[in-house]
């Protein structure tokens, strides 16, 4: 098991956003988290990334017990983080940016190589290296961030909505992208509200609800579900 | 005096060199603003409290001015690293007004601190008594070897920044901190090296202005004025453009020393910078729009 979450709970002062969300993730794994607007996706993310303080549960990484650990500890045990909307660094260069997910010593040593693969993922980029990032179309920034992902050579990628704001043709290329990803080994964790893609790409689902899971299951199942339509509907 | 070539020259060669360090003192305070967001401007009493650790190892007869400042940098890095450890971490999410109460207070703190441990006295070094003359323009050794020193750290302090992992971290973590700590940069570990290196530039900058200027507890004042107006004139975001602001200062203040008096020299560099604002709000080299 590479990541086991028990009874998660995460409160913003007085109220509570999480009520005990259970997660297992299997190593070589894609598992999709879908939801409806503010049922509790990326707080879900961010709190296991050592983002948001947790207020109970257990998240165990490889069998060790990682609650109250900081996103960079995280991050150097391979857990590594695309967050939504990006976050990418304006000022600095495509290069920069996709160095800088080199979090630790281990991975800086071997970024040369790393890259190489990155940039056979997104070819679009190599000519871009030198151009600063704030200036890429927004699908141009969306492969940053995922490259500097997988330039932390990620065990587990915890990606949050990769298709905000992309145009229809470019949401394809993320996912194929992604198809690709998942293939070559690496286990995948991602936030949707393209359902269809998420469940094309994605072997199992767990639906979040008013910060609970509704619904859990293989995405052929979760595809027929009513609740999942009503979940996204808001009915 | 007669305006020769050689007199105009001479202002300008010494208001470059003189400027280096202005610079120098103004990049250690923009980079923490880029990185922490606080305008520290306590960095003018460390350079002032640097000025007068040099003084005191100098005075002790065994150690010149160069060795002595040597010494006392990395013992500002460590204090620089304390400091945002245990203090400036505290208010980093406080409004910047408090920012402004608690650095202006620290800066009230180093200069009474340090009036009551040293009095009143103006103190300088002894000079050398050397100069270097070329083509008729003579510049005292120890401004040419401060000037020089300080502009090489600048340009050193800015390619590490660009070319090394831990710059590029620290330039990041500066341009998009929630990003920065997302992806799983420590953050907070990047923020005391890059106070630290703040406070150890103000060390290099004091160590430097010991050498050839006077020395009196208020001079820090003076310093933090002159560094806040330096920033505020280049865009406080370009560490670089802060360098070369405090350059123009130290050409204008030996322009007006040598047309005027030093007290209208003073005077008219904040004129001369307040209209440059006037035009230009953004700064010099500041973009129309922060990003």
């Amino acid at each position: 098991m590479l990541l086991r979450v028990r009874d998660l709970q995460v409160h913003y002062g007085p109220f509570q956003a999480l009520f005990g969300v259970s997660l297992e993730i299997d190593e070589g794994e894609a598992v999709c988290l879908l939801g409806g607007n503010g049922a509790g996706k990326t707080t879900t993310l961010r709190a296991l990334m050592g983002a948001l303080p947790i207020s109970g549960g257990t998240v165990e990484l490889l069998g060790q017990r990682v609650e109250h650990r900081a996103s960079h500890e995280l991050a150097a045990m391979g857990m590594i983080h695309v967050p939504e909307g990006r976050e990418l660094f304006p000022s600095l260069t495509v290069l920069e940016n996709l160095e800088l997910g080199c979090v630790t010593p281990g991975t800086r040593r071997r970024s040369a190589e790393t890259l190489a693969v990155v940039l056979d993922l997104f070819p679009a980029l190599r000519g871009r290296r030198r151009q600063l990032a704030g200036t890429l179309s927004g699908g141009e920034q969306q492969m940053v961030a995922i490259g500097r992902g997988l330039m932390g050579r990620p065990k587990l990628l915890m990606l949050d909505e990769p298709s905000l704001g992309l145009a229809p043709v470019l949401v394809d290329a993320v996912f194929a992208t992604l198809e690709r990803i998942k293939a070559e080994g690496t286990t995948i964790v991602v936030v949707e509200q393209h359902i269809h893609h998420a469940l094309r790409v994605c072997g199992r689902g767990y639906v979040l609800e008013g910060g609970r899971i509704a619904q859990e299951g293989s995405t052929a199942d979760l595809g027929r579900s009513d609740r999942l339509r009503a979940a996204y509907l808001g009915m | 005096m007669e305006l020769t070539p050689a007199v105009i020259g001479q202002m300008l060669v010494t208001g470059v060199l003189v400027g280096s360090i202005y610079g120098a003192v103004a990049m250690g305070f923009s980079l923490i603003f880029g990185v922490v967001r606080i305008v520290n401007f306590a960095h003018a009493g460390g350079v002032v409290w640097a000025m007068y650790a040099v003084f005191l190892v100098t005075s002790g007869g065994v150690l010149g001015p160069y060795l002595a400042t040597a010494l006392v940098i990395p013992v500002f890095f460590g204090l620089g690293y304390l400091l945002q450890r245990a203090l400036m971490v505290r208010i980093a999410d406080m409004t910047e007004e408090m920012h402004i109460v608690f650095t202006f207070g620290l800066l009230l703190v180093l200069t009474y601190l340090a009036q009551f441990a040293f009095g009143h006295d103006v103190r300088f070094l002894a000079s050398s008594e050397r100069h270097l003359a070329f083509g008729g323009i003579v510049v005292q050794r120890e401004i040419l070897v401060g000037g020089g020193v300080a502009a090489l750290s600048a340009l050193g302090l800015h390619v590490a920044l660009a070319r090394t992992w831990l710059g590029k971290a620290i330039r990041a973590s500066a341009d998009n901190r929630r990003g920065a700590v997302l992806i799983g940069l420590d953050v907070r570990a990047l923020q005391r090296v890059a106070v630290a290196v703040s406070v150890a530039s103000a060390a290099l900058a004091g160590g430097l202005l010991a050498t050839f200027t006077t020395l009196y507890p208020l001079r820090a004042f003076e310093l933090a004025i002159l560094a806040f107006l330096i920033v505020v004139l280049s865009g406080i975001r370009s560490l670089l453009g802060s360098f070369g602001g405090g350059v123009i200062v130290g050409v204008l203040e030996g322009a007006g020393t040598l047309l005027l008096s030093p007290s209208l020299a003073q005077l008219g560099i904040h004129a001369l910078i307040f209209a440059a604002l006037l035009i230009r709000p953004e700064g010099l080299w500041g973009r129309k729009e922060a990003v």
